[in-house]
């Protein structure tokens, strides 16, 4: 039983997520517009209507889909801010990005035919913008890959839009390279990293449906915590209140258990 | 005003309980499995079907009437730090009841609200990106985030005070295609 106990409690070990080092944060709202430049994705094999489709997979496929996490990114349509041999911090830097929006779109802009993609992040208090490049270059590898690899070398770069960084164990998503293996899913450290930017914030079964779990979704300083902010509100301090009761009822063999 | 109030409310309800109920208690420790076939565990695309991350509880066990009886129940996840200090522990505070099918099994559901903490270090971690390295921002001041789900599982007794329970806990329960499952795996002592 000892050698049980022992086992279970030293397994589990956890990895680290990391975050853009650009802002080292997320947007400030949790519902973010992804726009789509209308500049030519043919390079990397894809038409920009394709890409705009590409994009709205990776959006829905990877994360949209984090049940602990209460990120929205809503894919627009085709705007008009044509991107062509502009560096992600041109794009930024000219103000054509709107507030809370991810500009995606696709140039020539890479030096090495290597990269697939880049996203960059930028930040003025709570205006967040991030650009999102997809490379279009003549020797791109972009076109060499599957559909469901494109889809997650564009999900990994969303990644990165949304304010995370790489991670170092190679199932997950924001792993540096795709190559040599298969992506469907978020790893761990992605769910994690999506989940300390952007907590889960959905009312389904919380606010609405069974309103006295009280207070859920919001993103606290733990040094700011009051009773105000307790989760579950009066009913998880009601269930700490029984279970103490419980405590002070024990029976000796309990007590046995813990001496 | 309010926690006036709220400590009135419960200083009542636990009078009441705890005076006319005769509440069995237990002790829980085993596995907690989030993601379950959702969150890939390796190159290949496999995902998570089980993994070791310990879990205890402490819970009670009021009858109401008949073979349904109300657990409500502390329980805690606790993943160790790693060498990049990013820390996580999830509380849960389980409110399920219970329908006692036989001797043998009971039936649990009803629902659990997750507080889960995520934290880190700070500083930054340098990475392989692309032919280089990066230094990315490591996780730093602790954040909290707060999620219900909709519990149903079975508890099976070796014993009368010994059992084995397995519960599902189903996040995004209005959500089809984003619906993802949780399952504690335990072993249970009742006192």
């Amino acid at each position: 039983m000892r050698a049980l106990i022992f086992t279970i409690f030293f397994a589990s070990q956890l990895f680290a997520s990391t975050l853009n080092p650009n802002t080292g944060r997320g947007f400030a709202k949790n519902e973010i517009n992804v726009l789509i430049s209308p500049t030519d994705c043919t390079g990397a094999g894809f038409s920009t209507a394709t890409f705009r489709d590409l994009v709205e997979d990776a959006a829905d496929d990877y994360w949209n889909a984090v049940a602990t996490a209460d990120l929205q990114l809503k894919v627009k349509g085709i705007g008009n801010i044509d991107i062509a041999g502009q560096s992600h911090n041109d794009i930024l830097n000219s103000g054509l990005v709107p507030n809370n929006t991810i500009l995606a779109g696709c140039n020539q802009t890479f030096a090495s035919s290597t990269t697939l993609g880049g996203a960059v992040m930028k930040c003025n208090g709570d205006n967040c913008q991030a650009v999102l490049i997809i490379n279009s270059g003549s020797e791109s590898a972009m076109p060499d890959q599957d559909r469901n690899t494109q889809i997650a070398v564009i999900a990994h770069e969303l990644g990165h839009a949304i304010g995370l960084g790489h991670t170092e164990l190679s199932h997950n998503l924001m792993y540096y390279s795709v190559s040599g293996k298969t992506q469907t899913w978020l790893g761990q450290d992605d769910i994690d990293g999506v989940t300390y930017l952007y907590p889960y914030d959905e009312p389904a079964l919380g606010c609405d449906f069974l309103p006295i779990l009280g207070a859920m979704g919001t993103i606290n300083d733990i040094s700011n915590d009051d009773d105000s902010n307790f989760p579950g509100g009066f009913m998880a301090s009601l269930l700490i209140g029984i279970l103490l009761a419980g405590v002070f009822s024990l029976p000796k063999s309990l007590k046995k258990l813990f001496v | 005003m309010s926690l006036l109030r709220n400590i009135l409310i419960q200083a009542f309800i636990l009078t009441s309980l705890l005076g006319t109920a005769n509440a069995a208690q237990m002790v829980s420790a085993g596995t907690f499995v989030p993601y379950v076939g959702k969150a890939q565990s390796s190159d290949s695309g496999a995902t998570t079907k089980f993994e070791l991350t310990p879990y205890v509880s402490y819970g009670l066990q009021f009858h109401m009437f008949g073979p349904h009886y109300f657990m409500p129940e502390l329980g805690l996840a606790y993943y160790h730090e790693s060498a990049k200090k990013t820390k996580k522990r999830i509380l849960f505070f389980h409110y399920d009841f219970s329908y006692i099918w036989s001797s043998s099994f009971i039936i649990r559901y009803g629902w659990t609200t997750y507080w889960q903490t995520i934290s880190g270090g700070g500083g930054s971690i340098n990475l392989r990106n692309g032919d280089s390295y990066t230094d990315y921002t490591a996780l730093s001041s602790p954040r909290d985030s707060y999620y219900t789900t909709l519990d149903l599982g079975g508890e099976f007794f070796i014993n009368p005070t010994r059992s084995v329970r397995l519960d599902f806990n189903m996040m995004n329960a209005r959500d089809l295609e984003n619906r993802a499952f949780n399952y504690i795996l335990t072993y249970n002592w009742y006192l």
